[in-house]
């Protein structure tokens, strides 16, 4: 704690603009930083080098069961995932044997087969996304483009209705709010998806079709199924893990294009390069800032820094990626990048169920936006791009282009 | 009790890092995140059942494992 320091401190207003001034001088000179988490004043610790949170998200001594194993002052705060509701039992917050039986059942619905079969769908969804767009001329990527597509494809793969996702997207803020006066709303937000959760399980159940939810519903390993609760839950976690991210994502990516007129004519140039392109958008401004909360279930000591049982522990995913200790020149958008193991989906157990799909999904968004507008510009001053104000997620609420077409 | 086999593909494989921590004995603990070895030997029931369940959570489905009484499970 200097006072030399030229950074924002962690997750105020500054740093959600630019986190990763504030990441790089941690990483450097903090790796391992005790600080207060805004809500609830919580003793935390945050983690930023490449190594470090590759160790957190590995080591099953870092549970992501923070109901059973974060200490008091954490469970009070009101931060445990989901807490009070089935969520709290969902895949992402639990560990095995639980998980491996529960990741065991959503893998076999969603197998790279499966998933290879929605491609069709994607591309169709993006092809009439990209028309309409191109009939505006200037458009929103957030909510024009990224949101239309992401929630096109989320409602189509789970089976659910286009026209519940703007009361899907509040609820999901509600049950993630950066705000420490909105921390009463969690329990709500929570509580409406799983709602929706239950409401397409017993739809599916009366009438089954191709879609995703039809499929857990009818999933089996063994002689075992999922229980109507699991079942809702887990169709709850994929609506809370898939939907807003994808739009994240495809902002981040699009932004750091605009950012990199050399990469994005390449990337326009050659879809061939399209596979790769991802993966480096991934690791260059992904869409989860952090994984969710990992808790010690003993006292630990992290790259020399003890840690006590019971302390809550934030995975900084967007710092490790930018670690210059395993990326040269991390700050440079390089689509060509190799050996381009970033942590942008995760590591280790809890790593992206759904990254098949978020890759396919991400390439064919992106990619075909700037094939399709290879003249795509900034329809606002750079400076005024903003984010939302969420430690897990990083996502712009606002990115005006224009197609340049009309010129 | 009989074992059997398993084999990763490397074109698959996306360096997860989900194999290492389920079954750190079978596909090794490296810096990349890739599994250790390309393929490897089960010995007993307990490893095939354990192989099957990392080949059953793998996000990018690139690991096969075989019976060897003959049962491939590769999706």
């Amino acid at each position: 704690m200097t006072t030399a320091q030229a950074h924002a401190p962690l997750f105020s207003p500054e740093y959600y603009r630019d986190p990763y001034a504030t990441l790089g001088w941690l990483r450097e000179h903090d790796p391992v930083h005790e600080f207060r988490f805004p809500v609830g004043d919580v003793r935390m610790w945050i983690v930023t080098r490449y190594e470090d949170v590759r160790h957190v998200l590995a080591d099953p001594r870092f549970s992501s069961e923070s109901g059973t194993w974060a200490n008091e002052e954490f469970k009070a705060a009101g931060l445990t995932t989901g807490a009070g509701s089935i969520l709290e039992k969902a895949i992402t917050v639990v560990d095995p044997p639980a998980h491996t039986r529960l990741r065991r059942l959503a893998m076999s619905a969603f197998t790279p087969r499966r998933v290879a079969a929605w491609r069709d769908s994607v591309s169709r969804t993006v092809a009439a996304t990209l028309e309409d767009c191109a009939a505006r001329g200037t458009f929103d990527v957030m909510d024009d483009y990224a949101g239309v597509v992401s929630s096109g494809v989320m409602g189509e793969i789970l089976g659910f209705e286009i026209d519940r996702h703007k009361e899907l997207v509040e609820a999901l803020a509600q049950a993630f709010p950066s705000d420490p006066a909105l921390m009463d709303q969690v329990p709500v937000g929570f509580g409406r998806i799983c709602d929706y959760a239950a409401q397409l399980v017993a739809d599916k159940r009366r009438r089954p079709g191709a879609d995703l939810t039809s499929v857990l519903v009818q999933a089996r390993e063994d002689e075992d199924r999922l229980s109507e609760d699991e079942l809702v839950a887990m169709v709850g976690a994929m609506i809370l893990a898939g939907s807003d991210t994808i739009r994240a994502f495809v902002g981040n990516a699009v932004l750091a294009l605009l950012d990199h007129p050399d990469q994005a004519r390449l990337l326009a140039s050659d879809p061939d390069l399209g596979a790769g392109a991802i993966e480096e958008l991934l690791r260059y401004d992904g869409a989860l800032s952090a994984g969710l909360f990992r808790v010690t279930t003993e006292e630990v000591e992290v790259a020399g820094t003890r840690l006590p049982a019971g302390s809550p522990v934030i995975a900084a995913l967007l710092a490790a990626n930018r670690d210059p200790a395993r990326f040269a020149d991390p700050d440079r958008l390089d689509i060509a990048r190799p050996d381009n193991r970033h942590l942008g989906l995760g590591h280790g157990l809890h790593n992206c169920l759904g990254a098949a799909l978020a890759r396919m999904e991400g390439d064919l968004a992106v990619g075909g936006l700037f094939r399709r507008f290879p003249g795509l510009e900034l329809a606002l001053d750079r400076a005024e791009i903003g984010y939302i104000e969420n430690w897990a997620m990083r996502r712009i609420v606002r990115l005006p282009v224009r197609t340049a077409a009309a010129v | 009790m009989s074992g059997g086999s398993f084999s990763v593909d490397r074109e698959l494989c996306r360096g997860s890092g989900l194999c290492q921590v389920m079954g750190p004995a079978l596909f090794g603990r490296t810096e990349s995140g890739y599994p250790a070895a390309d393929s490897g030997e089960l010995r007993d029931e307990g490893s095939v059942a354990l192989a099957d369940e990392v080949a059953d959570c793998c996000p990018t489905g690139a690991i096969a494992v075989y019976r060897d009484d003959g049962d491939a499970s590769p999706r």
